[in-house]
């Protein structure tokens, strides 16, 4: 090929990289994401050199949830240009995401060596320590940083709440001390320095001090209120801490802590009836929170249980684990999909329908549930059943692919030829590489008597199969 | 300048005697939680001779199901410990052995005891010859039981025993659940539980004054499903003179029943503030002891508890009221590392306050090297009182070995007056520590009226100027039988509250072992 053509195709290359990617900007702007996704595929097929496509595409998957895709993204990027730091940045967040820390670690470390200024990496390598209660490796990044950035009072703060965690308690006060002596506006570290002195008892008059300031500086603090109160309680100097707690629970009636401890404290006020009903109230609140979470672990061990017997195709077994699922909590709407599943694949539709209907009831926003009743129902030889649902379902994700094309399949079932070919021309738009969208729509335009079309669209197919 | 003596008391144990027992509870991996609890330790006096023998049980494996016989050592009065297991007719109870509670349930003169499993207790009577017998006297609970402790609770004279369950463990019904056997901590593949597991009651068993007991949990009002009970202790702890009961309930709620003065008791945990953390945060509760540890005559709590979480003492404010003092007195943040179990109030420095001696040990061996922060073998620690201010961590490198350690016991075994310390090792030999302080005052009761050992009984010791109290009880700290004694330095005078009401008083005492026969109104040594 002559250099003058090759030299050609790259601008025309480049000039519909430039149109995608503008695609792909807005629409991720505009939160379709799928769309930015796909556009960033294509600009990246037609510029695969260009490391910042890759980069960008698992932005958006992150943002889809797509993380194990997300993270080949990054990895490409990567590949292409190893010298990015925000490449090695988010690198390390997805893998943090993706649990797997110690490749998290790294790729944060690879981002600080090619970012020695940048504060993200320090406190993202010092956030991943700390959530591992690795606190010394935590306090060692921040104190790395804070010899580069003395002047960063957040970093100093986050060094010092780090301390407070461990046994360092001394050189935490002393780093939150350093922390207010350049802010003594900041609230959350007289609160973390006060809940360090708390403690001790040598330091506890220090910290009453320390929460009290914090609260003079920032008053809607539940859980600021609460250890103010608790340490007054614990000094026994109740009459002071009720009130306190009774501003903690004002702020969050869901404190536990506080409502507890309130109890407590009217108790040793002489104020038995009151205390009476505060405990109950606690004790109430705590059992209904131990039961809904011991039985939403339960449901989901039977909900994982169910699916793992479903993929075996062990259909008895699966439909007794979504049972429990559902039984243990009534509105988990996935066992009852999945409930309906089972069933249909036991050829029990009706009882399908019952099930799907009822997940459609707990949760209206699922497209997926009425396009599952639009199965149901067309198999059960109701055809406008299941164009209303799969409508609804469109309705709740216009850009689904997969349901414009059952939506048109649908419709050339019913009859709707032309209005089956747009449908499918909406699938094959939205999803251009789905052999099965192309074949649907090259069979509807045969149909339709538009023979070049249809034939476009079978070379199409064809050549999405490899058959060329 | 630190005194010199005060460097001494830093230390004040010596290593033992090795005993020749071998603990094993399952495989290295701990796959089950019923691997992981250890078993406990009683010294008691089974030959009469004056000198303390030594109980350890043991508990076996799971896969294949088989229990490991639990053994007593004679002690020959010189610290040797010598295997008379067969001897004394006990064959080793082969049950997965958990914990041992000792108490004269006969008013005979010598000590019985009863041994917890995972399955069926047992009760063995001591014949007065140096043997044991087992008994079917209605007390043999199957189900999975922990720590237990022997009170007089009704007053009639005769201990009644109280039996912690922990959980319903159905190893099979658990692995159909949980095929892989295990569950997540901190990113480990560890045991799983308690968590998830059903919840079973503790039993209370009345003694009909024969040495055969009733169920009679129900009637008595100590029924509950409310925790997963490990660790127990009778205390007057309203001080009306009645044994009220205290249990320490792993990831659940600390129970306090009160007694009525009948032997029914009233569930006062949520009211008492001894049942939560200062946070209402449910910790998980293993060893507890009683004892007034800031001298106003109250005997306050002190529960063991996860690591991550510290142990919890909770001071008895009266009117059963508590407060968790836990950071007040600085005990919570030495304890936050550690995983506890058995504790004990005991005064180590005679000085006459109580001081605290926990052991430690993980519950995960997955914990080693897995960067976790923790070991599954901890030191053991030790807190000296400070006039009830505060507690300071003793610098004892004795105790700083690591171990998995579980039960605890105290008691004079090498006849100085001082307590002495035997610890259970989970999966090893247990430690012997002998405590090697200045002589004290070490007063055992005998009942007449009351129950044999007199346990339940409060001493106060007049001296300096104060007033301080000891509970007799032997059940103490976790899956453990200590000695029954009450130990002072000194006393200008004392005055012994009997379960049967009667109060006795007694001059100034030095140091030395004395023994009080209630009614008679002086001492023998």
């Amino acid at each position: 090929m002559a250099a003058a053509t090759i030299l050609m195709l790259v601008v025309l290359a480049q000039e519909s990289v430039e149109s995608l990617l503008t695609r792909a900007v807005l629409a991720e702007r505009d939160g379709r994401l799928e769309e930015a996704a796909r556009s960033y595929r294509e600009a990246s097929a037609l510029l695969p050199q260009v490391a910042a496509i890759p980069f960008n595409l698992a932005l958006v998957l992150v943002r889809e949830g797509k993380l194990t895709e997300a993270l080949a993204e990054v990895e490409r990027a990567i590949a292409l240009d190893p010298e990015e730091a925000p490449f090695h940045l988010l690198h390390g967040r997805i893998l943090r995401a993706l649990e797997s820390p110690e490749r998290a670690a790294a790729a944060f470390e690879n981002a600080v060596r090619l970012a020695p200024e940048s504060r993200d990496a320090y406190f993202e390598i010092a956030d991943l320590h700390q959530s591992r209660r690795e606190l010394e490796p935590a306090a060692a990044w921040l104190r790395r940083y804070h010899s580069l950035h003395p002047d960063d009072i957040e970093a100093l703060y986050f060094l010092g709440t780090v301390l407070s965690y461990g046994s360092e308690t001394e050189e935490a006060r002393r780093v939150l001390g350093e922390v207010l002596a350049s802010d003594p506006g900041h609230a959350r570290a007289w609160f973390r320095k006060a809940h360090v002195e708390a403690q001790k008892p040598e330091t506890m008059a220090s910290a009453v001090e320390g929460f009290r300031r914090s609260l003079e500086l920032e008053d809607a603090q539940p859980y600021v209120w609460y250890e103010y109160g608790s340490l007054l309680d614990k000094l026994g100097r109740s009459a002071e801490a009720i009130p306190a707690f009774e501003r903690a629970l004002e702020l969050d009636p869901s404190l536990s802590a506080a409502s507890y401890a309130l109890g407590n404290a009217l108790s040793r006020m002489g104020r038995t009836e009151e205390a009476r009903a505060q405990l109950e109230r606690f004790k109430s609140a705590r059992d209904e929170e131990e039961r809904a979470d011991a039985e939403g672990k339960r449901a989901l061990t039977a909900f994982a249980r169910g699916r793992k017997l479903l993929e075996e195709n062990r259909l008895d077994e699966a439909i007794q684990a979504f049972l429990e699922m559902t039984e243990l909590n009534p509105r988990a709407h996935q066992g009852y999909a999945f409930l309906a599943k089972a069933h249909f694949s036991r050829k029990e539709t009706p009882i399908a329908i019952a099930y799907v209907r009822r997940a459609i009831e707990l949760s209206p926003g699922t497209a997926e549930y009425p396009f599952l009743l639009s199965l149901f129902l067309k198999e059960r030889g109701d055809g406008q059943g299941a164009l209303e649902a799969i409508s609804s379902a469109l309705s709740l994700d216009p850009e689904n692919p997969t349901l414009h094309n059952a939506r048109g399949v649908l419709l050339e079932d019913l009859g709707d030829l032309e209005g089956s070919a747009a449908a499918l021309e909406r699938a094959v738009a939205l999803d251009s590489e789905n052999p099965a969208y192309t074949l649907n729509l090259a069979l509807a335009y045969e149909k339709l008597g538009l023979a070049d079309k249809a034939h476009a669209s079978l070379s199409r197919y064809r050549e999405q199969l490899g058959l060329r | 300048m630190i005194p010199l003596l005060a460097l001494w008391l830093e230390a004040p144990f010596v290593l033992g005697p090795r005993v020749d027992f071998q603990h094993r509870s399952g495989g290295p991996e701990k796959t089950y939680i019923v691997e992981i609890m250890g078993s406990g330790v009683a010294l008691l006096d089974y030959d009469s001779d004056a000198d303390l023998d030594l109980y350890l049980v043991n508990a076996g494996t799971l896969l294949p199901f088989a229990g490991e016989p639990d053994r007593l050592f004679r002690n020959d009065g010189a610290l040797g410990f010598e295997d008379v297991t067969r001897e004394a007719g006990l064959g080793g109870n082969d049950g997965f052995g958990q914990g041992v509670a000792v108490g004269d349930v006969d008013n005979d003169g010598d000590p019985d005891f009863y041994v917890t499993s995972y399955g069926p207790n047992a009760l063995y009577r001591n014949n007065g010859d140096g043997t044991f017998t087992a008994v079917a006297a209605g007390v043999e609970d199957s189900r999975w039981s922990a720590s237990a402790a022997f009170a007089d609770a009704d007053g009639d004279g005769f201990l009644d025993l109280y039996v912690c369950n922990y959980l319903d463990f159905d190893r099979e019904l658990l692995d159909r659940l949980i095929p892989q056997r295990f569950c997540e901590w901190k990113g480990l593949r560890v045991n799983c539980g308690p968590r998830g597991f059903p919840h079973v009651s503790g039993a209370f068993f009345r003694n009909r004054g024969d040495a055969t007991f009733q169920d009679e949990t129900v009637a008595a009002g100590l029924e509950t499903l409310e925790g997963y009970q490990l660790g127990a202790v009778f205390s007057d702890l309203d001080v009306d003179g009645d044994a009220d009961l205290y249990v320490a309930s792993d990831s659940t709620g600390n129970l306090l029943f009160v007694n009525r003065g009948d032997g029914t008791f009233e569930d006062r945990s949520l009211l008492s503030g001894a049942s939560f953390s200062h946070a209402g945060a449910a910790q998980a509760g293993m060893g507890v002891d009683s004892g007034d540890v800031n001298g106003d005559g109250l005997p306050d709590l002190v529960v063991t508890n996860f690591s991550d979480d510290y142990d919890t003492l909770y001071l008895n404010q009266g009117g059963l009221l508590f407060l968790d003092s836990s950071d007040l007195l600085g005990l919570a943040v030495p304890t936050l590392p550690y995983l506890g179990w058995s504790v004990l109030l005991e005064d180590f420095d005679a000085d006459f306050d109580l001081d605290l001696l926990k052991v430690n040990g993980h519950v995960y061996p997955q914990v080693d090297g897995s960067g976790a922060g923790e070991s599954f073998r901890q030191p053991m620690q030790l807190f000296w009182n400070d006039e009830g201010r505060a507690f300071r961590e003793a610098e004892a490198e004795l105790l700083r070995e690591p171990r998995a350690a579980r039960g605890a016991a105290l008691g004079d075994l090498d006849g100085d007056t001082d307590p002495d310390l035997v610890v259970s090792v989970l999966d090893s030999e247990p430690v012997v520590l002998v405590h090697q302080g200045s002589p004290v005052v070490s007063l055992s009761l005998v009942g007449r009226a009351s129950n044999r050992e007199g346990i339940g009984a409060k001493v106060w010791a007049e001296a300096k100027g104060r007033k301080w109290l000891r509970e007799i009880r032997r059940a103490r700290g976790y899956l453990s039988s200590s000695e029954p004694v009450a130990r002072f330095p000194e006393a200008d005078r004392l005055v012994i509250e009997w379960p049967s009401g009667a109060r006795e008083e007694i001059d100034a005492l030095g140091p030395g072992r004395y023994v009080l026969l209630e009614g008679a109104g002086r001492l023998a040594n």
